[in-house]
């Protein structure tokens, strides 16, 4: 009797404390999660906690993080509890600066999604050498709150900025290539810490959305009719399209869902203007990345 | 006391807040961009939610967050139905929109006639309809029609109303209907229409989507090349701002926080609230 009883209470207790079994997640990055110079920045913030708490005009990053909320609820799974972590123009290694920051997130999370500059380094772009020290680093510190979290990499995408104007560091390049050296040095960093749960490849992703002429591969000569720009209006942070697209790719990584099942279902693109082909092309774009990475 | 006495009523009297109305469809409640849904909270939204549990934004809200930072005080409200002219608000939105409003901004069908293109006369008789049920219920009401802009997927696409003619052209045509409905009813017009073509002859916006977007230059339009761009939307929000409250729309700056939310840059921003002072200008009473 005694025996059942404790369990019982022990039952009681854990569901009193657990309710919902929630999947906790942290976004931590910089303006390329909280989706700087787009709509993204501001989708519905409520669906998301941004550690940050409230801005200057008393305003909180939606972003990326909030329109992933946003598909798994359209995807139904109702359990995942999202936060944030941002600030723009950071790598990895910032977070290490910053004590109390690090203690707000220095937590025992289910999910991490993280990602280095978008340069890998700021003073030294392509050197990946911050981001393999500054990737193990932080992995220690999250595995360490959470022996069982499952941390993946961001690996982002080519910027235009960095790619065409003369005396940039891919200058002369395929707009393509700083996305495949960006994530060739996110897949060192995944070996050399084999804890990482994987790298979400949103540059490849972008890189298959200009091939297959979804996207506009060069927004400096204008956008071909039909295509999206994946940019914003600086050629270096996303669009609407290029946040919806990393989103996507959170999602069918993270999840294990399909981006494709979101079809039909998902009211993000309405409320960012992308009309329903665009929607349904970045999700294939998204689907068949995925699946080439598997 | 007496002092009291004025301090009290001064405060019972907040009424110092204007309430301006937008009736509309699609071209006031920003489909097809992000627009739509942009601080609905801000907002009334006269017919409640939609399918989707949501309310409208759109145009009004982005005129609210304006006169925010302007420092004026409207209590904006809005009732917006897809694909509709005055006609249709009119005979049936009738109990919602009979009041005594400060202000109302309205237009027609963006043809001006879904079932004749181009024939002004429904716009004609339902915006002298509508008028003289807004001022029946004040008098001082101040009345404004959008005349609304040139559709590309009306003009380049082959047996559309307005093909083979120049992409100013059905703007044109539009402004020409919305000045005889206004004459005709006493009420003003926001010449919106003429504001894009402003965009287009300035080169700030490409005139034919379906032909790419040059370098350097804003899509006013949306994905279907007929609706707006959060960029057409945004203009519309600036002559309507401008037009009612008398503000120049450069006053608002190149910091204006509706455009950051929306992701222009700041010569965007710029350019786009120069097309509206310069429209204005022209069309200065």
């Amino acid at each position: 009797m005694l025996p059942f009883k404790a369990l019982l209470t022990a039952a009681l207790v854990a569901t009193a404390v657990l309710p919902a079994q929630a999947r906790t997640v942290l976004f931590l990055g910089s303006s390329f999660t909280y989706g700087a110079h787009s709509a993204a920045q501001h989708y519905h913030p409520e669906l998301v906690k941004d550690l940050n708490g409230p801005d200057r005009f008393g305003e909180t990053y939606a972003g990326v993080p909030a329109i992933f909320k946003q598909f798994t609820l359209e995807a139904g799974l109702t359990d995942y509890d999202v936060s944030s972590q941002l600030v723009g123009g950071k790598g990895l290694e910032y977070w290490f600066t910053v004590p109390d920051t690090l203690a707000r997130i220095n937590k025992p999370w289910d999910a991490i999604v993280m990602h280095g500059f978008s340069t890998l380094d700021q003073a030294h772009p392509g050197d990946r050498t911050l981001l393999l020290s500054s990737s193990k680093r932080i992995a220690e510190m999250f595995l360490k709150a959470n022996p069982k979290a499952k941390l993946y990499l961001f690996a982002t995408w080519p910027r235009a900025d960095q790619t065409y104007p003369d005396g940039t560091p891919w200058h002369g390049k395929p707009i393509q290539q700083m996305g495949k050296d960006v994530q060739a040095a996110y897949e060192q960093a995944v070996k050399e810490e084999p804890r990482y749960a994987g790298i979400v490849p949103v540059g490849l992703a972008w890189n298959r959305a200009i091939d297959s002429g979804v996207a506009d591969g060069n927004p400096y000569d204008g956008i071909d009719a039909n295509k999206v720009d994946l940019w914003a209006y600086d050629h270096y942070h996303g669009s609407a399209f290029g946040y919806y697209l990393e989103a996507l790719m959170d999602f069918g990584k993270i999840t294990g869902h399909d981006p494709l099942e979101l079809d039909g279902k998902d009211r993000v693109a309405e409320a960012l203007g992308i009309s329903p082909q665009q929607s349904r092309a970045l999700m294939q774009v998204a689907h068949d990345t995925l699946e080439s990475q598997k | 006391m007496k002092k009291l006495v004025l301090a009290f009523l001064l405060a019972a009297t907040p009424a110092s807040a204007k309430t301006i109305l937008f009736v509309g469809n699609s071209f006031t409640f920003g489909a097809n961009s992000a627009a739509h849904y942009y601080k609905s909270d801000t907002v009334t939204d006269l017919n409640g939610p939609g399918a989707n549990g949501k309310t409208v934004g759109g145009v009004p809200a982005i005129f609210k967050t304006f006169t925010r930072q302007a420092g004026l005080d409207y209590t904006v409200s809005l009732e917006t139905v897809g694909g509709k002219g005055m006609d249709f608000h009119y005979a049936e939105k009738r109990p919602l929109l009979d009041k005594p409003w400060d202000v109302v901004v309205m237009h027609g069908y963006s043809t001006l006639d879904q079932a004749k293109p181009g024939d002004p006369a429904l716009l004609i008789s339902s915006a002298r309809q509508m008028t003289d049920m807004f001022r029946a219920k004040n008098a001082k009401a101040e009345i404004w029609l959008d005349a609304t802009w040139s559709r590309a997927d009306q003009t380049y696409p082959e047996g559309k109303p307005w093909h083979g003619k120049p992409i100013q052209q059905m703007g044109k045509d539009l402004a020409v209907a919305y000045d005889t409905a206004a004459k005709n009813a006493r009420v003003g017009v926001i010449p919106l229409g003429l504001a894009w073509n402003r965009a287009f002859d300035a080169g700030v916006a490409g005139t034919d989507p379906y032909a790419g977007i040059p370098a350097g230059k804003i899509n006013l339009w949306s994905w279907d090349s007929y609706h707006a761009s959060a960029y057409g939307y945004y203009l519309e929000a600036l002559m309507v701002f401008g037009k009612v409250t008398g503000r120049d729309p450069l006053s608002l700056g190149d910091n204006e926080s509706v455009a950051d939310d929306m992701g222009f840059s700041k010569p965007q921003t710029h350019a786009l609230q120069q097309i509206a002072h310069d429209e204005l200008a022209a069309h200065a009473d």
